[in-house]
């Protein structure tokens, strides 16, 4: 009798579990292109940044930038014209990055100077690849963990970690390891590698605030992996939709562009 | 087991570590104080200093101060219309070569209009300059004489401190490509040395007209094609060209050919040999991860002498001699036929705002060379720069030939 219970105990909890579906991992690439969205609106637009850079806690540079970002039609990616604002002596500068089509240009000498893919790692050209670009078109995304993580302000927050990986030969960086909240998909924090597996960045998006049609981080907080004393902070201010024509995105539109 | 151990505590250790420096940074985030600056206004800096030349056939002169105001100012005045205006006035003392203590550079004074959003007209005094080299620009066709107060070898401060040219102009834009054409009437005969003049006969002493078309051809080529017309010269035709070369480097290629006198011809005011003449800058930049640029470029330019012939006048005339090299400096062309050119720049070299600069011409004809170096910190507001320029060679050579063998200029830069 007992043997007879057992027998049928065992297999009726054996049926149960064979009804239950199996846990299945988040959508990776859908929560990456969804934190995309958080970050980026879904139109050309501008904005105003701010950087203060930061050297063993002392600043020691700031600029403000005024930014013109437009998606390409054909791979999703972030083309942007950027004006130098402040300091004055950069004042009126400008700067075009369209893939590795990047130009510098200084309305003084009149020199357009293209810059070298590596030029955009150097100084807050890079940073910018922090800021606007699509992760999800030229990343591969693969869940590897539901997990707390710290976000930038220090709170702990329940999170998805997604391991990207590069899939197109022109982007800055080979992998990048991100964090987003795992009800909202808003990106916590990222950190961002190069193909030796050096770390070159971690990020922390915080100051989320309405922008735009949506809960948008305003502050980007980045630490260079390679001198992590050196700190750049990025706030984003003066959101607004701006048409920005695709025959602008051009080296040769770069002595013609003014500000607003 | 103890080795296991051993890894896992400093894995920890290392992990707490990396916490606290993002804390760290955190922190020093919540404290900054942001204040954005709004729409940039107009750009006004003073610059003063003192410089102090060696004489390659006398004895060193008292020091040279030099004090400039300049100004950039560009605003909207309709919907459709802006105008824009570049001044830069320097006082010297002791005066210029010329008897003058003030020489004012009128660079830009125009309005712009853009009806379309691709279509854009500028009517005005315009610093027109085409060119992807950095030590000699062929395609730059407005250069000549726009020199009016020659401070520095330094080939951005020629690009920045010069006169505009009067001219009309229109631009068509498309996706990936663009069409430029350009009219600049003669206004006056020859240029002026009064001291707050227009100067319309520098820049302005012939019918000048410009056609600029560059088109995508791929991810990587946009080539610029130029076609330059002076009244009274034959047609002078222009490319510029840049690619990438691997992930830390960009080529670049400017070249003007077509059918003129030598430079010694126009110098000496003869009418000269015609024959198609080539003009060709050809380089690359190197850009190492510590933000180290350097660039290496070899121009040839087909009006200049070739090394009998340099010989040949030296020998000859050397009053000829100077009449030349003063022409090629008030056309900033190049010395002779064959020439290098060497630059390097690093930025928060050492230190964080920081510059070195440096750059070497070599004139292959007579290996004579001209070095230049400048160290320039930067704060908020100002900047501070020492520059050093040495020309080396034998007498009579390209740079040997200059009376200012050495120069040692220290400058203070304020903006307001």
């Amino acid at each position: 009798m007992k043997t007879l219970f057992f027998k049928y105990g065992l297999s009726s909890g054996i049926a149960l579990l064979l009804c239950v579906p199996a846990w299945a991992a988040p959508d990776a690439q859908a929560i990456l292109a969804a934190s995309d969205a958080i970050r980026n609106p879904n139109r050309s637009f501008g904005l105003v940044v701010t950087l203060i850079e930061y050297r063993d806690g002392k600043k020691t540079d700031g600029s403000t930038l005024a930014i013109y970002s437009k998606a390409d039609q054909n791979n999703g990616q972030y083309r942007s014209l950027i004006r130098y604002v402040a300091p004055a002596r950069d004042s009126g500068k400008l700067m075009l990055k369209n893939g590795n089509d990047l130009w510098f240009y200084d309305p003084s000498s009149k020199a357009s100077i293209r810059l070298s893919p590596q030029q955009r790692l150097l100084g807050q050209a890079s940073n910018g690849d922090v800021v606007t670009v699509n992760l999800s078109k030229d990343y591969q995304a693969k869940f590897e963990a539901e997990e707390s993580v710290q976000d930038g302000s220090q709170k702990d927050r329940r999170s998805y970690k997604l391991a990207l990986a590069a899939i197109s030969p022109d982007v800055t960086y080979d992998h990048i390891e991100m964090w987003v909240d795992a009800k909202t998909s808003e990106p916590l924090k990222a950190r961002f590698y190069s193909e030796s597996k050096t770390l070159l960045k971690t990020a922390y998006y915080r100051r989320y605030q309405a922008e735009l049609g949506a809960h948008r981080p305003t502050e980007t907080v980045i630490i260079d992996g390679l001198n992590p004393n050196w700190v750049t902070v990025m706030r984003y201010t003066d959101y607004a939709w701006k048409e920005v024509p695709d025959s602008w995105l051009q080296k040769d539109f770069l002595p013609r562009f003014k500000a607003d | 087991m103890r080795i296991w151990l051993f890894i896992v505590l400093a894995a920890s250790a290392f992990s707490l570590h990396a916490e606290d420096q993002d804390s760290r940074a955190l922190k020093l985030a919540d404290d900054a104080e942001m204040a954005a600056s709004k729409a940039s206004g107009p750009r006004l800096f003073s610059e003063t200093g003192i410089s102090r030349a060696s004489f390659r056939y006398g004895t060193e002169k008292n020091p040279g101060l030099r004090t400039t105001l300049d100004l950039q100012v560009d605003g909207r005045i309709s919907t459709t219309v802006r105008g824009t205006f570049s001044n830069r006035l320097d006082m010297h003392e002791p005066r210029t070569r010329t008897g003058e203590r003030f020489v004012n550079t009128l660079r830009e004074a125009y309005l712009n209009w853009q009806p379309e959003p691709d279509t854009i007209i500028d009517a005005g005094r315009v610093n027109l300059r085409y060119g992807v080299g950095f030590g000699y620009n062929p395609t730059d066709y407005f250069r000549r004489n726009a020199i009016r107060s020659f401070v520095s070898s330094d080939p951005d401060s020629l690009r920045s401190n010069r006169l505009g040219t009067f001219l009309l102009r229109g631009q068509k834009l498309w996706k990936d490509g663009s069409l430029a054409l350009h009219y600049s009437p003669k206004l006056a005969n020859s240029p002026s040395t009064d001291p707050f003049s227009l100067d319309t006969g520098a820049t302005n002493d012939a019918d000048r007209a410009l056609v600029a078309f560059s088109q995508r051809i791929s991810e990587d080529l946009q080539p610029q094609w130029v076609l330059f017309k002076e009244g009274g010269r034959s047609p002078q035709f222009g490319l510029n060209l840049t690619t990438l070369v691997g992930n830390s480097a960009v080529g670049y290629l400017e070249w003007s050919g077509g059918r003129s006198a030598s430079l010694q011809a126009d110098a000496s005011g003869q009418s000269g040999h015609q024959a198609f003449r080539n003009r060709v800058t050809t380089g690359m930049t190197y850009t190492t991860p510590f933000k180290l640029s350097l660039t290496g470029e070899y121009i040839y330019n087909g009006a200049s002498l070739a090394e009998d012939e340099w010989n040949s006048l030296r020998l000859r005339s050397p009053l000829g001699l100077n009449r030349y090299l003063s022409y090629i400096q008030s056309g900033l062309e190049t010395p002779s036929r064959h020439n290098l050119f060497f630059h390097a720049l690093w930025k928060d070299t050492l230190v964080s705002n920081l510059d070195l600069a440096g750059f070497a011409r070599v004139s292959q004809s007579d290996r004579s060379r001209q070095y230049w170096a400048e160290a320039r910190y930067r704060w908020e507001a100002s900047e501070m720069f020492l520059q050093y320029q040495l020309n080396h060679g034998d007498p009579g050579s390209a740079y040997g030939s200059i009376s200012k063998r050495q120069i040692w200029s220290l400058f203070f830069r304020y903006f307001f």
